[in-house]
């Protein structure tokens, strides 16, 4: 298993996550990605990498300012895009998906937080 | 006909077929850009191209890995027989997990620029070493999915279908109009001189084939840049159109050739485009020491 | 003149400005958008000559083409006969085999152009 899959997989262990990817903002390209799989995966993850540039053309502002994370939460799923790395290019982001029903959603934006620095290690 | 937005079918087959045979060795492909693709038990670990920046590129023009990190590293690993990969995370320049992900970017970027080229043909070569193997290799479905995406997206933005070969100049106006540019796009802008293609501004940022074009698919589509299809080349502004002295004087080099004509009134047009000449100055990757300016 | 170079730069990617210079280090024709073309002249003057005595110097034989590959890109010379030079500047991801493939012909076409150029002189 590579380094990445072997870090993305432990995403798999928080409660009600279905996937976990990595996605570069600038091409929209999925990296890497573990869990259930998911037809919509591709387009959603070129919709995700928009959603990131366009809020950080939104944001403006200076280095403290700059994007962190977006939430998207429905009636029944809660998504989290969480930028890992701002260059070289445009950067990179992990993107998990949680089935709201089987999921704390506090903790697992914890947990997601506790984790996330320890994708691109 | 390039190809533009369309994968090159024939070229895809076989390497689906490389993959089910196992095959380990290397495909040199012969086109515009071609390139040379690195296979390991039916697996893809490197493509290189000139049709698309390396990650070396990409890390260096972004400063990401300073150039005496990056020299340090590849002598120490050519001395050791080890593989550059490996010295870079050794020496904490860029961590495992990273390096790997943006060579998977950078793998697809250069299949992308493979297979949306021109394909003349390929032949296979035994085994060889490449400079940054991609550990784990990719799946050649993967890259072909994924260059056939990145043509689907650009096919789906107005108008004719862009070229890594096209040449782009700045819309007369370009800024001026009610459109925010962005950092991006105000790079990609200094660098619009209708001599650079798509995929020389690619290079020149130290940014990807794909991703650069996109930015222009949406540049184009603000007109905020003119792009001059591949193949219909007209003359930049500023180019002497002729070289012939016009004051009757014998303006011959010591060795009988014509010299070019000295009437700098030709380059006044260039004096016009001088704030953004500057500019491209300041992006060439290292800056003449002398602290004269081009011009 | 201007015509070969631009069909040489089409043809080979990752070329990003020629030149071509005169024996005694006169710029002839540039189309690089934005080196000094001066400068440019007299060093691929100098160094074609340079290039030619260490071939000469190390029994070689005639020189081919002489290269410089930096952190930015290479830039490539090659004689046009006697007279003059050929400079070919390109990025980090210049295709140096399509290079060497292209130019020769190119060369050719050069070489009658420059002699047709100054008729009378040796």
């Amino acid at each position: 298993m590579s380094t990445l899959q072997e870090s993305l997989h432990r995403f798999l262990a928080v409660e009600g996550v279905r996937t976990a990817a990595l996605i570069d903002i600038a091409t929209g390209m999925i990296v890497r990605s573990v869990g259930k799989p998911d037809p919509d995966l591709a387009s959603t993850a070129a919709c995700v990498a928009d959603e990131a540039r366009a809020a950080r053309g939104a944001l403006g502002g200076g280095p403290a300012d700059s994007l962190v994370e977006i939430a998207t939460i429905t009636g029944s799923r809660l998504q989290v895009s969480r930028v890992l790395r701002h260059a070289p290019s445009a950067g990179l982001l992990l993107f998990v998906d949680l089935d709201r029903g089987k999921s704390n959603m506090g903790l697992a934006s914890l947990r997601i937080g506790e984790l996330a620095p320890t994708v691109l290690a | 006909m390039e190809a533009t937005s369309r994968v090159d079918d024939k070229l895809a087959d076989a390497l689906r077929q490389y993959a089910v045979a196992n095959f380990s060795g290397v495909l040199r492909v012969d086109g515009r850009p071609g390139g040379t693709v690195y296979f390991s038990s039916g697996r893809i670990s490197a493509c290189e191209t000139s049709g698309a920046p390396s990650l070396e590129v990409v890390l260096l023009r972004s400063r990401q890995i300073a150039e005496a990190d990056w020299d340090a590293a590849f002598s120490a690993a050519a001395v050791g027989g080890r593989q550059i990969t490996a010295e870079l995370v050794g020496r904490e320049l860029i961590p495992a997990g990273e390096l790997e992900a943006l060579l998977r970017v950078a793998l697809a970027d250069a299949m992308f620029a493979l297979l949306s080229g021109r394909v003349d043909g390929w032949l296979e070569a035994p085994q060889a070493d490449c400079l940054l193997p991609l550990t784990p290799s990719a799946r050649s479905g993967w890259l072909i999915a994924e260059a056939t995406r990145r043509g689907q997206v650009l096919a789906a933005f107005p108008g004719p279908a862009l070229s890594a070969q096209d040449r782009i100049t700045a819309a007369p106006g370009a800024g001026r109009t009610g459109y925010r540019l962005g950092p991006d796009q105000d790079a990609i802008l200094t660098l619009a001189d209708g001599r650079r293609t798509v995929r020389d501004v690619a290079f020149a940022l130290g940014r990807g084939l794909y991703e650069t074009m996109l930015e222009l698919a949406r540049m184009r589509a603000g007109n905020v840049v003119v792009i001059t299809p591949h193949g219909k080349e007209p003359l930049p502004p500023g180019m002497p159109v002729s070289a012939e002295p016009d004051d009757g004087s014998d303006d011959r080099t010591v060795t009988g050739l014509p010299r070019r004509r000295k009437d700098r009134a030709a380059a006044a047009p260039r004096a016009v485009d001088a704030g953004r000449r500057n500019l491209t100055a300041i992006r060439m990757l290292w800056p003449r020491s002398e602290g004269s300016t081009t011009q | 003149m201007l015509a070969e170079m631009r069909a040489l730069q089409e043809k080979v990617t990752g070329i990003t400005g020629t030149a071509v210079a005169s024996r005694d280090g006169l710029i002839v024709r540039e189309d690089t958008g934005g080196v000094d073309p001066d400068n440019l002249a007299a060093l691929a003057a100098t160094w074609l000559a340079l290039a030619q005595r260490m071939s000469n110097e190390v029994g070689q034989g005639t020189l081919r083409e002489a290269t410089t590959r930096s952190a930015g890109g290479f830039v490539t010379i090659y004689a046009i006969g006697a007279r003059a030079v050929l400079v070919i500047i390109g990025d980090e991801g210049l295709d140096i085999a399509k290079l060497h493939r292209e130019s020769q012909p190119a060369l050719d076409a050069m070489r009658v152009l420059i002699a047709d150029s100054a008729p009378g002189r040796s």
